[in-house]
């Protein structure tokens, strides 16, 4: 099936707008939580046994 | 060729960056085995999903997709992208919220096979798991090595071990959270650089209505066809049948679902995978570009090409960065896969035999597993394999391991012996179909993507017949897991 010229630009278009205005989004939001964990104070604690996850 | 000093410049300031990231990443870690390789379920959901869809563009998606489009030309939107789509809708979404609600305290899909079928399918699972995060780890590494030569004519080895180091430094400091830490950082670099590059390039090439009229006046007649036979069967079923299981095989997927917050995996497979669409459909789009433009290189290298040809020598800088991004980010995703399956798979069950050891000295191990796994992998990257033998390879080899895995996810009396029967003969049938002729070593006896799916259909035919002829008792899932949880 043949794309046509005009279905080929509003392709590129929605393209960019999805791509640029999306990921820009999830890039800002996961920075601002990488940069708040980082920030919070470290939990005091002794190191504990091994198999943490069977605690759960 | 760029100053090779500046090429240096570049991965020093890489190193330099993501070990401070590291260090900070780690501020609140547990100091424990299970945090350095879990992290389980400190990641918020933007973390993860960001992490995650740098997991999934690697260097394969950026140039892989640009080198179908200025093949085929406008089927380039999509085609690349429907192999994840699909293997993320179907399978991922509900795999991930089945396994995480039935089996909360794993941490590797081999540690479930070890439960749901036994410790012969658990040990192939663990070997295939290894394999597919070294040869991936290795891959990542060997382009590192080629994107660095070819652009700043630095040594291959200089590059690979300079790479190695980097990334074998930040993991060991900080494990998972590292990763995932550098990660968000790596997708911030790759997202910024990549929305300002591709703009700027498609205004330099006339905008969308030259490049439209490039492609009808281009070298390939079908360039404005959306499909065609030759791409249909060349491109988009061997992608769809090699990548169907993309999103539930490798362990730095199943690493990043068990480390979001519980009850968010249908956000997280969703919303990465609506971020991470459109990728590949720009990366596609920079190969139609230079389909319009004439440009006459090696299709596999159409992306950096094109951006130097239109943007100078600073397109080609920013070329240099997101390589560097999309392969460190997915190196050591693979490194830290690689490090949690032998400690978890291998370590802890079989020489530790479960025993409750002081936490100090399992930091240790994990540690010293994760620099000798990082300098394997560098030395097998200094030997320069074909990239595609690789892709194959890989690709391959994790063929025959999803239906059993899928299967075993949803049928309560499957029989465990049929799954291991049809693990074993998927995998011959892979090598002997998909593999050896993909590498280009025999004449292909079908078309590649008959070998896949007649690989397909016997790992997935075998354990549904023998459950049909002999079904197991009912496996009870929660019972069993809590078990071993205890």
């Amino acid at each position: 099936m043949q794309m046509s010229e005009t279905a080929f630009v509003i392709t590129v278009y929605v393209l960019l707008i999805w791509f640029v205005v999306g990921n820009l989004l999830l890039a800002g939001l996961s920075f601002r939580d990488w940069i708040k964990s980082t920030l919070k104070q470290p939990k005091s604690g002794t190191p504990q046994q091994h198999h943490q996850a069977k605690d759960l | 060729m760029l100053n090779s000093w500046i090429g240096y410049a570049i991965m020093v300031a890489f190193g330099v960056i993501m070990v401070s990231v590291a260090i900070l990443s780690t501020r609140n870690s547990k100091k424990n085995v299970d945090d350095f390789l879990s992290a389980r379920e400190s990641m918020t959901l933007p973390m993860a999903m960001g992490s995650l869809v740098v997991v999934w563009v690697w260097s394969s998606s950026l140039m892989g997709a640009a080198e179908g489009a200025y093949n085929f030309g406008v089927a380039g939107f999509y085609m690349y992208g429907a192999s994840v789509l699909i293997s993320a809708l179907l399978l991922g979404w509900p795999i991930f919220k089945r396994v995480r609600k039935i089996a909360p305290t794993i941490s590797t899909m081999p540690e479930f096979m070890k439960v749901r079928i036994g410790k012969q399918t658990h040990i192939v699972f663990t070997i295939v798991g290894i394999l597919q995060s070294f040869f991936w780890a290795v891959l990542q590494m060997t382009a590192m090595g080629l994107v660095m030569n070819v652009l700043f004519g630095i040594p291959h080895a200089t590059s690979v071990m300079l790479g190695a180091l980097i990334v074998i430094t930040y993991v060991t400091i900080g494990g998972l959270r590292a990763s995932i830490g550098t990660d968000v950082v790596q997708f911030v670099m790759l997202l910024v650089l990549l929305a300002i590059i591709i703009p700027l390039c498609l205004w330099a090439a006339g905008g969308p209505h030259e490049i439209y009229q490039g492609l009808v006046n281009s070298s390939v007649d079908t360039a404005t066809l959306l499909w065609t036979k030759d791409s249909i069967t060349g491109w988009l079923l061997v992608s769809i049948l090699s990548f169907i299981n993309y999103a539930i095989v490798d362990q730095s997927v199943w690493q990043r679902i068990y480390a979001s917050k519980k009850g968010t995996e249908s956000k997280l497979v969703l919303g990465t995978t609506l971020a991470w669409l459109p990728i590949p459909a720009v990366a596609g789009l920079m190969g139609m570009v230079g389909l319009s433009q004439g440009l006459n290189v090696t299709p596999s290298e159409i992306f950096p090409a094109i951006v130097g040809e239109l943007l100078g020598t600073w397109g080609a800088y920013a070329m240099a960065v997101i390589m560097i991004a999309t392969i460190l980010s997915t190196t050591d995703s693979c490194l830290n896969a690689l490090s949690t399956l032998i400690v978890k798979d291998i370590y802890i069950p079989y020489i530790k035999k479960n025993a409750p050891t002081n936490a100090k000295q399992e930091m240790k191990v994990a540690r010293f597993v994760v620099i000798i796994s990082g300098l394997a992998i560098a030395l097998f990257s200094l030997a320069q394999f074909s990239i595609l033998y690789l892709n194959y390879a890989v690709g391959a080899l994790t063929l025959a391991v999803t239906w059993p895995f899928v299967l075993s996810v949803f049928i309560k009396k499957l029989n465990k012996n049929a799954a291991y029967f049809g693990l074993v003969a998927g995998t011959i049938s892979a090598l002997f179909f998909a593999v050896i002729p993909g590498a280009g070593l025999m004449e292909p006896i079908v078309p590649l993507w008959v070998g896949y799916l007649i690989s397909h259909a016997i790992a997935a035919a075998i354990p549904l017949i023998g459950t049909l002829i002999a079904p197991d008792h009912e496996f009870q899932f929660e019972k069993a897991f809590k078990q071993e949880a205890i």
